[in-house]
């Protein structure tokens, strides 16, 4: 059944380590481990959804992938090739098809160049377009993003947060891209101008086939974008699977804790909350064994020293918890 | 096209004129600011004695070289003693200049007060012929005789208030904050009015410890504070924002706590001088959710330990349904709609307001598509009399071509302004 | 007609309006916003100091650039020759003698009164604003003829620095490594070579090369852009360093354009605004080097009039002390040339970085 359908991007145990400390000599000593053996696939047309708090790696996840940064280990398969050890030059040609949204839309667009010029730069440099058709082919896309014509000449520092964020979004799919990481494209925006960029994404994406990796810390939002949902602490995935399951049966106890923090709006609801006590530990020095053990409720006496295994608890539903062992 | 463009930047001309309105403008209220000794003339009455602080009119203007900025254009709304009022709206909507106005934070020249007036009830110290604070000497009984009690030097011994400071003879007045000199407000900033800020990181200065900066605030607000008292009162209030090693972080530097620990060491600065008034600024929107959930429980446990009522400006509902008795919400520098947070979230009445509500996913909920509000946020320079939410409003009638609506009261604690509801009735 | 319109919004006060019914305007739209030129300028002008800088260059460069034409006088021998004879009044004349005696050699100096053919050390008169130096030239016209020459270099050496930094620290700071240790360590080495005495070497060589004419100037810029765009460079490295991490940058990666367009389109255009900042501050500090260099009697060909060698006067006894309308009023105009740029560097920077509100 599965292999009927296309996939269309598999990542196998990806790792992305910085090194925060070297000797003299400059061999590494010491490891931010960022990502730490990821795993997961997405079908062509669906979305992923990549939850968790800040420092849990799931930024440099989404920038390890388009290879923005160098993978330390592990593959990306991209349309069933695998594209983390290819030279720069020839993945060069490839980064059209997978483009990057990003969260701030005041830092991710250049100061000095006009909407058009952004828009349009890498379409012409990849020749998806030509000069003639050029100012025409970026009208088209602007349109479809909801950015008016006649902005196509002004520079960014004159719009509010929400247009930019649509310019961002035009940029990306002016190079026609199947794949769009979405790196918290709507958290720096006011909430009604949200709710805007997340419908123009779904309707994008019905138009025109895309494929999202959709990472958010906002819970509600990744709920109602996406298909498939993994939660990541500390670089790792800790739980993973449909939506439909994840937020029917909630397994590990830090998804949990992550749901109930959620704020609601209605001054009735009494809370019946799960509050973690403590921080998110360094993940330069993350605790020994389960990485969450420090702040979770059940924590049992193996947590502390055996770390999880990441495995199918139910068919399509993975969790890393000594819970389900 | 090019017409469009042509008009969309303003001429030199213009700006010449803007410039020159601007200087004229700004000139007179700076003037205004350094008085001296006009106490008469801030001095008023609350209207209703329950509330520590109301806000009638208020009108705070950005003279920018773009044209004058209305960032709070006309608000009215009191803050009752001992109970928590949230702020709520959009960026630009001016919910944080109404808070600076209140602390007369506003920066001059550029943003001034225009008119309005702050009231705010506030212990002031009773002056001598010279302006000098009163104060208040240990008594003892000598020879039969009530005399101030003198320390080895000779010098009179001051009694001490609660927080081991001198204690000076106080009056319980009414000050207007709009109309007073900044020297005056320095009396009252910080020491009855404190801010939490949104930013944890850059509100502590990095090269001074925990310890350090708690107690320059303490010798700051709480004369005559010793050095014991000062730690003790810091280390007191550590303890109250329940951070479990307060020793601990009292001697460490910013750096080394995480954000949701600075954020509790800016709430327990916040608290040294038992103040009357907590602003909180969007205290929990540079948290992660779950640090989020901790900061929240505790200011409302703290809301119950002192004193005190909380002013909470923030763009989340979620925050305010769990935090606030009084909503009030803020659309392009006017209030929209306020009422108790039942009023507000039960039946909320402003086409913004259930726009708002509407445009949030949730998370028990599911839809396929997400309402959403049209349009955006309008930019506040120069806007005209009607009502600033029409053209993004679906429910627009010919009505809202005409002037700015009213605010209604459509029940005893339920005011919103637009023309789809009339006085007294709110399922109109 | 009023109330019948009353009567028709009561009766249907349910129906929603669209916005094209009621409007054409939109309130987004509305607000005009200033255009990023003139965000600079406002804020350039703004600042009274930056005003007087940059009223202060303009007046220099009429003064340097066009005041010239207006001269009767010469400003050197060479050009077209025009020498005040009628108010000449005495020149001594010595002849100098030489005699050999018992190996050693004496001089000695006959002096004879002669009629006068040149106007030599004249005094200020209505012709001769600041009057005349040694060699009879029009003092005044040599300070417009300096400032031509001095303001030159200036510019033509910030210009080839800032070329040649932004070229080397714009790799240094892109691509790092090797590219990024070599550049620097280079950058490391000029910032330690002590400037003057390199100079006074090369002036002293290229009198021995018996270079003595309009040449020695094209050294000097030559010479002064080697080791001024360290500077430039270590700027422009750090500024692209930081911009490297910004989201546009991981943007234009992302999207697979050339390094070529990455460098050009992306980041030298965000780095212009500090190069424009530091290239005037920097065209100061060129003019007093030059000043310096004048002043010790290098640089500047003999005969030819620059603001530095003007000031070299101030080095002999007798002019110092008793002709002060040599040496003050170039160190006036060096003086005034370099807290203009200052000024007006100052006020650039203020205008640039959107961050500074005041």
């Amino acid at each position: 059944m599965i292999d009927e359908k296309e996939i269309l991007l598999e990542v196998k145990n990806l790792k992305k380590y910085f090194v925060v400390d070297t000797t003299f000599f400059g061999k590494p000593t010491k490891y931010l481990k960022a990502v730490d053996d990821v795993s997961f696939r997405l079908e062509k047309g669906k979305t992923l959804g990549i939850v968790g708090e800040s420092g849990c790696g799931k930024t440099t996840m989404g920038r390890t992938v388009l290879r923005l940064y160098d993978v330390t280990d592990g593959e990306v398969w991209f349309k069933g090739q695998e594209v983390s050890k290819i030279p720069e030059r020839e993945f060069n040609k490839l980064r059209p098809n997978m483009q990057m949204i990003f969260q701030d839309p005041y830092a991710s667009l250049s100061p000095r160049m006009t909407v058009g010029e952004i828009i349009g730069e890498a379409a012409l440099e990849h020749k998806l377009v030509d000069k003639a058709n050029y100012r025409e082919y970026v009208l088209g896309v602007m349109k479809m993003c909801g950015l008016q014509p006649h902005y196509f000449d002004r520079y960014p520092h004159e719009f509010s947060g929400g247009q930019r964020q649509r310019i961002c979004i035009a940029r990306a799919l002016a190079l026609k891209p199947e794949l769009v990481i979405c790196d918290e494209p709507v958290s720096a925006l006011d909430v009604s101008i949200q709710a805007q960029i997340i419908n123009m994404l779904k309707e994008l994406q019905k138009q025109l086939g895309l494929t999202y990796v959709f990472i958010s810390h906002d819970l509600s939002v990744v709920k109602h974008i996406s298909d498939e949902v993994g939660v990541m602490y500390l670089g790792s995935m800790v739980e993973y699977g449909s939506k439909e399951r994840i937020f029917a049966n909630t397994l590990h106890p830090y998804t949990k804790a992550l749901f109930s923090a959620v704020p609601v709006p209605n001054p009735h609801v009494k809370m019946n909350r799960v509050i973690l006590k403590g921080d998110i530990p360094s993940p330069v020095n993350p605790p020994q064994g389960c990485k969450f053990h420090t702040r979770c409720e059940h924590c049992m006496e193996v947590c502390k020293t055996v770390a999880p295994q990441y495995k199918e608890v139910e068919s399509g539903h993975f969790c890393a918890c000594h819970l389900y062992d | 096209m090019a017409d469009k463009n042509k008009s969309h930047y303003i001429t030199a001309k213009e700006l010449r004129r803007i410039a020159k309105e601007n200087i004229n403008a700004t000139k007179a209220f700076e003037k205004r600011k350094k008085r001296k000794n006009v106490e008469s003339e801030y001095v008023t009455q609350m209207k209703d004695p329950a509330n520590i602080v109301e806000f009638e009119d208020l009108h705070t203007y950005f003279y920018t070289d773009a044209g004058v900025v209305k960032a709070v254009n006309g608000v009215s709304f009191s803050i009752p003693a001992g109970s928590t009022v949230g702020v709520v709206g959009e960026s630009g909507c001016g919910k944080s200049v109404t808070s600076l106005s209140l602390m007369q934070l506003v920066q001059g020249p550029t943003g001034q007060i225009v008119s309005g007036s702050i009231r705010f009830r506030t212990k002031a110290f009773r002056r001598d012929e010279k302006g000098n604070k009163i104060p208040v000497y240990e008594m003892t009984e000598e020879n039969g005789e009530l005399v101030v009690k003198k320390d080895a030097k000779g010098k009179p011994v001051h009694k001490k208030n609660e927080l081991g400071g001198n204690l000076y003879e106080t009056d319980e007045k009414v000050y207007d904050i709009a109309k007073m000199p900044t020297e005056a407000m320095r009396s009252i900033r910080g020491r009855e009015i404190s801010m939490i800020f949104q930013e944890p990181m850059t509100s502590l200065n990095p090269v001074f410890t925990i310890g350090n900066q708690l107690n320059e605030v303490a010798f700051l607000h709480i004369e005559g504070i010793s050095k014991q008292d000062a730690k003790a009162r810091s280390i007191e209030m550590l303890k109250l924002v329940g951070i479990a090693d307060p020793e601990g972080v009292y001697k460490k530097y910013p750096h080394e706590l995480s954000g949701g620990m600075r954020q509790r060491v800016m709430i327990a600065m916040s608290l040294l001088c038992n103040p009357r008034l907590i602003i909180a600024d969007e205290p929990t929107t540079a948290l992660d959710v779950t640090i989020q959930a901790q900061i929240l429980d505790l200011l409302r446990d703290i809301k119950g330990k002192i004193n005190g009522s909380i002013m909470l400006i923030t763009h989340d509902l979620g925050v305010v349904a769990e935090m606030a008795d009084f909503v009030v919400v803020m659309y392009a520098g006017k209030i929209i709609e306020m009422g108790t947070a039942e009023d507000i979230f039960d039946n909320p009445l402003h086409p913004y307001t259930i726009g708002l509500q509407k445009s949030k996913p949730t998370v028990d909920g599911e839809v396929e598509s997400l309402y959403c509000i049209p349009g955006f946020v309008p930019n506040p320079i120069d806007m005209p009399d009607y009502c600033y939410f029409r053209d993004r409003c679906e429910k627009c009638k010919k009505e809202c071509a005409g002037e700015y609506p009213r605010l209604v009261k459509v029940s005893d604690t339920h005011s919103v302004s637009c023309y789809l509801y009339k006085e007294g009735n709110a399922n109109d | 007609m009023e109330e019948e319109k009353k009567q028709i919004s009561e009766s249907l006060p349910e129906t929603p309006v669209s916005q094209e019914e009621l409007h054409g305007e939109n309130l987004t739209d509305r607000a005009k916003v200033l255009s990023p030129g003139m965000m600079v300028m406002k804020r350039f002008f703004r600042s009274k100091l930056s005003m007087i800088g940059l009223i202060t260059l303009i007046a220099l460069f009429l003064f340097a650039f066009i005041g010239p034409f207006f001269s009767v006088w010469s400003g050197a021998d060479f050009d077209g020759m025009v020498i005040d004879y009628e108010n000449a009044k005495n020149l001594v004349v010595s002849q100098k003698l030489e005699y050999v005696v018992n190996g050693e050699t004496f001089y000695a100096f006959s002096i004879t009164e002669t009629p006068m053919t040149k106007n030599v050390k004249g005094d200020i008169t209505w012709s001769h604003w600041l009057g005349t130096d040694e060699h009879g030239w029009d003092i005044f016209t040599r300070l417009m003829l300096g400032g031509r020459i001095s303001l030159t270099i200036g510019f033509v050496v910030v210009i080839l620095e800032t070329v040649l930094g932004v070229v080397l620290g714009g790799l240094a700071g892109y691509f790092g490594g090797w590219v990024d240790q070599l550049v620097m360590r280079i950058v490391d080495i000029l910032s330690c070579i002590p400037t003057l005495p390199i100079m006074l070497i090369l002036s002293a060589t290229l009198t021995s090369l018996e270079i003595l004419d309009i040449r020695r100037l094209y050294y000097l810029m030559v010479v002064l852009t080697l080791f001024g765009w360290a500077g430039t460079a270590r700027l422009v490295r750090g500024q692209i360093l930081s911009l490297r991490e910004q989201e546009f940058m991981l943007a234009a990666k992302c999207s697979g354009l050339s390094t070529y367009r990455k460098i050009f389109k992306h980041l030298i255009p965000n780095v212009m605004p500090q190069l424009i900042v530091s290239m005037t501050l920097g065209l100061g500090g060129i003019i007093l080097t030059e000043a310096t260099l004048g002043y010790l009697g290098l640089g500047a060909p003999l005969g030819t009039a620059t603001w530095g060698a003007m000031i070299n006067y101030a080095t002999q006894e007798e002019y110092l002390s008793m002709y002060w309308n040599f040496w003050v009023p170039p160190g006036i105009c060096i003086t005034l040339a370099i807290l203009a740029f200052n000024f007006v560097g100052d006020g650039l920077r203020d205008a640039f970085d959107p961050k500074m509100k005041r």
